[in-house]
């Protein structure tokens, strides 16, 4: 007896450092038993890892005997080799059909041990990583652990066997940051296996039918996936995208064996159609309104629905359940087997962080089979990995981001803040430009207005006339008022509106020094039909009472409108009757008091006669008619 | 300079995106104005428009893009700080499986 198999090149040994139990196992599974291999080149040197898979040689399906090696040589191993150029599946270095003599002990076979006999081995490339399963509930959630035993060996501890310190470490990492870490993972994850599914289906033409969590690994350095065991796989063809299961019916009373199982593929991840017919009297687990056994990619799509359904419910599925911790296919065939449990999955039951799109993707992967599911104008399902990796892609890009500034959303946010703001600064480069250039544009404008002026143009007068005050460099404002002035003054008297345009330019420039002056030039060109107006104007401007124009306007606006402060105005008349340069404004308040009402009034205050006060109505009539 | 704004992503995306819509519409207004000028229809359209410093062409967008400006620095911190949550709805799946999870 040997330890050793020979291979065309090299020979190999089980890896005995490797294992809870250092006995270089790692899995088992329906057709055959994983173990870490080494491997030498016949002629010596360094030691590479390998995975030897040793499968029976002969295999009884629905009763008969089946030769296991020849269907691997005929059809395993060419999908295999065809599918070789791609480094996302899982390569076979060698196939051994002739053992020799060598003979390994494994209590988890019939016959307690591995042999020659029996079994042939495929020789596999090494990954070193976990399966999806293992990734997801041991290494990022910590469900499980292993713990050092005495005798050097180590034991497997499920989270239902944790203290309460470490269940509570445990749910205090189920938080918002993890999660939204765990779903990026994710979410990455099942782009990369809709990659590498479309090559396999689109491209290359074949069915997995076997996808589940055990069957993917996950590289320890840079977590890319690698998609293994292809026991299951079938060929198919453009015109014919579809394969018939080879299983007989099954009835669904009995227990399910190696040799009779229900489905094509793997309990909990098969799609309904992978279901073997119920047999005798029996009852489908599934309403049938789908053609039992036809196998497609909308079969294979359904289990990459149900593997990351299961990743993404993969903590509640273990704290909360103890058959899922130990048996994860006893708890799939105890509470899944009814089209409520098995199709239409969502994540209902898990965090609410979990982005709505990637709920709506796995619910559309595991829908409810209706009779024209395969139709592709069919929207309501996935028919090709292309449409469901777009879809993937849009979840990705929709889904919270763990670095906050990272996500989409609020890089768009401050992007349009950005622009948004560069936009206001373009705008407040051009206010400034027309700031700088206000008042060149304005002389400008003035220039043109006044070249062919007439009145109809007043209303473009006054907002150019304000517009160069405004604008005007501070020492240039009184040269501009004068400038404006005299424009207005040119053709004779002003009328209200021009005495209204310099009152307010007045109000603007704000200088007390010269207020006075220019008051009474305006009370000077004053219409003289329209002193009322005009004195109503004057009376608004601030700091030019000590003006004889100011006094005046004030005068005539009490008298003729206010009919207040008669004997006041009488007053500033006569302050004012030798006023030469104001003797329009003279005239006209002396007007505005010759009447008797108002006579009347000025003797009963001033203690005058009527005749005192004719007489120096005549005598400023005098004046005005001589000058 | 880099290394800080990779530090600070934030100001990164304001600062990258101000920049190339500033030069660009700098860039825009510019050949627009050129254009203009050029073929003399500026002075009419400066007249006809009352293009001015304060005239509302001017003023309005100027606050209007900066009253923008706040408003999506305003909905960028929302977002910053928002927690998705997903809405659930209690489906047929949700009944089933919530009870087979209540079988511990």
């Amino acid at each position: 007896m040997k330890n050793e198999i020979i291979g065309n090149r090299y020979r190999y040994i089980i890896d005995t450092s490797y294992g809870i139990n250092k006995d270089g196992f790692i899995a088992i599974g329906t057709e055959s038993v994983v173990y870490k291999g080494l491997k030498t080149e016949l002629n010596g040197g360094l030691q590479f890892s390998c995975v030897l898979k040793f499968k029976p040689k002969y295999v009884l399906v629905d009763g008969k005997v089946v030769n296991r090696l020849e269907i691997f040589k005929n059809e395993e191993w060419k999908i295999f080799e065809e599918l070789r150029e791609c480094r996302s599946i899982v390569k076979i270095e060698d196939v051994i059909d002739d053992l020799g003599d060598f003979s390994l002990p494994c209590d988890k076979v019939a016959g307690g041990v591995i042999n020659g006999h029996s079994y042939f081995c495929v020789v596999e490339e090494f990954i070193d990583g976990w399966s999806l399963e293992e990734f997801c509930r041991d290494e990022y959630w910590k469900l499980r652990k292993i713990v050092p035993l005495d005798n050097g060996l180590n034991d497997i501890v499920s989270y239902h066997d944790f203290s309460s310190t470490e269940k509570e470490e445990i749910h205090f990492s189920y938080n918002y940051d993890n999660i939204l870490k765990y779903q990026d993972q994710i979410l990455r994850f099942m782009i990369d296996l809709c990659e590498i599914m479309e090559f396999v289906t689109e491209e290359k033409n074949i069915l997995h039918l076997d996808i589940k969590p055990e069957n993917i690994m996950v590289t320890r350095y840079g977590k890319e996936l690698v998609l293994i065991d292809f026991g299951r796989a079938k060929k198919i063809t453009k015109a014919n995208r579809f394969v018939k299961s080879p299983l007989s019916d099954v009835n669904y009373n009995d227990n399910e064996t190696v040799d009779r199982m229900y489905q094509y593929g793997t309990l909990g991840y098969a799609a309904p159609e992978c279901y073997s017919k119920a047999a005798e009297d029996s009852k489908f687990p599934f309403t049938v309104n789908f053609e039992q056994g036809k196998m497609s990619v909308e079969s294979d799509i359904f289990s990459f629905g149900a593997t990351f359904w299961e990743c993404l419910n993969i903590f509640e599925l273990v704290t909360k359940n103890k058959l899922f911790s130990d048996d994860i296919h006893e708890f799939y065939r105890k509470n899944f087997l009814n089209d409520d449990a098995y199709c239409d999955r969502d994540l209902s039951c898990t965090s609410a962080y979990y982005h709505k799109k990637l709920e709506a993707i796995i619910k559309r992967c595991t829908r409810r089979r209706t009779p024209n599911y395969c139709d592709l104008d069919n929207k309501d399902y996935y028919h090709s990995y292309k449409d469901l990796k777009k879809d993937l892609e849009d979840a990705r890009d929709s889904a919270p981001t763990i670095v906050k500034e990272e996500n989409p959303k609020v890089k768009n946010a401050f992007s349009w803040c950005g622009r948004m703001l560069a936009l206001f600064s373009a705008f407040l480069i051009i206010y400034f430009i027309f700031r700088i250039m206000a008042f060149n544009i304005a002389e400008n404008k003035w220039e043109i207005l006044t070249s062919n002026y007439n009145e109809t143009q007043f209303y473009k007068l006054e907002e150019v006339a304000k517009s160069l005050i405004t604008t005007a460099p501070a020492g240039r404002v009184d040269e501009i008022y004068d400038k404006i002035a005299d424009f207005t003054y040119k053709d004779g008297y002003i009328s209200e509106y021009e005495a209204a345009l310099l009152v307010s330019l007045l109000q603007r420039i704000n200088n007390n020094d010269l207020l006075p002056e220019r008051i009474d030039e305006i009370m000077i060109n004053a219409d003289t039909r329209k002193f009322k107006e005009i004195s109503a104007e004057i009376i608004k401007l601030e700091g030019g009472e000590e003006s004889a124009g100011y006094e005046l306007a004030k005068a005539i606006f009490n008298v003729e409108v206010g009919k207040t402060d008669i004997t006041k105005a009488y007053e500033t008349l006569m302050k004012y009757k030798n006023n030469v340069e104001l003797r329009n404004a003279v005239i006209k308040l002396k007007n505005t008091l010759d009447n008797d009402k108002n006579i009347n009034i000025i003797t009963k205050e001033t203690g005058l006669n009527r005749h005192e006060i004719r007489e120096q109505f005549e005598e400023i009539a005098e004046k005005g008619a001589e000058e | 300079m880099k290394k800080l704004l990779e530090k600070y992503l934030i100001v990164k995306y304001i600062l990258t995106s101000y920049a190339k819509t500033l030069l660009i519409s700098l860039a825009v207004l510019a050949a627009v104005f050129a254009v203009l000028k050029f073929t003399g229809w500026y002075a009419g359209i400066e007249s006809a428009l009352d293009l001015q410093y304060n005239s509302p062409l001017i003023l309005v967008p100027l606050y209007g893009f900066a009253v923008l400006a706040v408003l999506c620095f305003f909905v960028g911190f929302l977002i910053y700080f928002y927690k998705y949550k997903r809405p659930k709805i209690k489906t047929r799946f949700y009944k089933v499986f919530s009870s087979i999870l209540g079988e511990k």
